[in-house]
């Protein structure tokens, strides 16, 4: 008989893992793309397909910091992936 | 026994199977990598191959069953007997189907291709008896029906949230091109599961194929030439990149973009990983496709080619049916001796070379495995080019 048990284990794992490593990794570089106080604001309206680059002209010091807390989160996680992989540590 | 040629024959064909796993499965790792521009395509494969090389030489522990329950091994109560013939069939019939899915240019399970070729071998060499149905539904077909689903449900959430956490309604610069960089780690786990797993399915086979040779011991562990070859077979084979698979995975079924590709990865390295460890094993080609699947749902504006989906799905199902059908008929032809075993070769070899020639017509290679990329690319060299003259 399938494990049902198992499979719902697993969807739930995945999808809490993968929302907590996109999740950090989205926060940092949308921390690297806090623009300057005050600066005039840009146009047009959200797209989904750009992906152009923030500068780091006129960043905030804590959301600089705030973002490379939150990439070694990541690689938190990306070595704890490597240790889940590798048979020789468990 | 001695080294017969039977046994030389199926160890050739063992690492052919390993290598045709290797380049099958580049694109479960480097796909959205390559197409996103996140790594070049040469290098994308060159670090696919030295980490499944990394992980076939990590995997320690090689089942001595290359079935996992779906054929009876036992011949003494009903099943097939394990003998060179027999493994013969099923890695043939396993290979033909690969370059088949690689020829349409599919991503497909290897693991499901060499099951269904060890299932129509042991069909024609013991009946219906030697098959246990119920570990194949268990094993092969849910899991085969819930990879895609759970992968892909995973990427739809991930996607969403990245996008949802990066999008800026005042049109400023969102910086998204930095997933590019996630993009290399993601994949770097996904290339280096791989080879913990894949390679060690050879590893067992060979050693399956002495055993039953009478040339080791069954209590022994796996020669260490076994796992030279097994692992440098299976990154030969990922360095020579399945550049069609790449192609459809990476820009057929939807046009990946950096946070959408990240997700897509770090969805099918997390599912990989919890269905591993959480006790229901999953394919990790039909993992990796569905993530895109699910990406592609998941990002605004992007389109799904459900027509690639849907020929992807077809060939999953087909897996089993066909390389047991070519399994069974090599098996058949094995029966009549040394003459069979022979025209059983040189027909399949016959025809991996006729795929081969026939994929030269329309050949896809690193250069032109995602278009979009690598017409980008020539602009950028002009646009330089031209900038140094002046």
């Amino acid at each position: 008989m399938i494990d049902w048990l198992a499979l719902l284990t697993v969807l739930g794992v995945s999808i809490a893992g993968a929302l907590a490593s996109v999740g950090l990794v989205a926060v940092g570089i949308r921390l690297l793309a806090t623009p300057p106080t005050g600066g005039a604001p840009g146009g047009g309206a959200a797209r989904d397909a750009e992906d152009d680059e923030a500068t780091a002209a006129g960043r905030p010091v804590a959301a600089t910091i705030g973002a490379y807390a939150c990439f070694a989160g990541f690689a938190l996680v990306v070595l704890f992936g490597i240790y889940l992989i590798v048979p020789y540590f468990h | 026994m001695e080294f017969t040629p039977i046994v030389a024959l199926v160890i050739a064909l063992a690492l052919f199977f390993d290598f045709t796993n290797g380049f099958h499965d580049t694109a479960n790792a480097m796909a959205t990598p390559i197409a996103t521009g996140a790594l070049k395509p040469r290098t994308a494969v060159a670090l696919a191959a030295v980490l499944n090389l990394i992980g076939a030489f990590l995997s320690t522990e090689v089942a001595l069953t290359i079935s996992q329950g779906i054929v009876n091994e036992d011949a003494a109560s009903g099943g097939v007997a394990i003998t060179p013939e027999f493994i013969f069939a099923g890695v043939l019939g396993a290979i033909i189907w690969n370059m088949t899915t690689w020829l349409f240019g599919l991503p497909s399970s290897s693991s499901h291709a060499l099951f269904g070729g060890l299932i129509g071998a042991a069909l024609v060499g013991a009946g219906v008896g030697a098959i246990d149905w119920a570990v194949l539904l268990d094993k092969v077909i849910l899991p085969a029906l819930f990879a895609p689903l759970v992968a892909g449900l995973t990427a739809f959430l991930a996607t969403r949230l990245a996008y949802a956490v990066t999008r800026r309604h005042d049109g400023r610069p969102d910086g998204r091109g930095r997933f590019r960089v996630g993009q290399i780690f993601s994949s770097s786990l996904v290339a280096l599961a791989h080879g913990t797993n894949d390679a060690q399915k050879t590893m067992g086979v060979i050693t399956l194929t002495l055993v039953s040779a009478g040339l080791l011991e069954s209590s022994a562990g796996v020669p260490w030439w076994v796992v030279v070859t097994c692992a440098l077979a299976i990154a030969i084979g990922t360095y020579t990149g399945g550049w069609r698979i790449i192609r459809t995975l990476g820009s057929g079924l939807t046009a990946v973009k950096p946070a959408q590709g990240f997700a897509a990865e770090t969805s099918t390295a997390v599912t990989i990983l919890a269905s591993s460890h959480l006790g229901f094993a999953l394919s990790t080609t039909q993992v990796a496709s569905g993530s895109v699947v699910g990406s592609g749902l998941g990002r605004r504006g992007s389109v799904v080619r459900w027509r690639t989906a849907g020929r992807i799905g077809l060939g999953w199902v087909m897996t089993l049916p066909i390389s047991a059908a070519v399994g069974g008929a090599v098996a058949l032809l094995a029966h009549l001796g040394t003459v069979g075993i022979v025209a059983a070769t040189v027909v399949g070899v016959g025809l991996v070379v006729a795929m081969f020639v026939v994929s030269r017509r329309n050949a896809v290679n690193a250069r032109n495995a995602i278009s979009e990329v690598a017409e980008s690319g020539h602009a950028v060299d002009i646009k330089r080019r031209r900038r140094a003259r002046s």
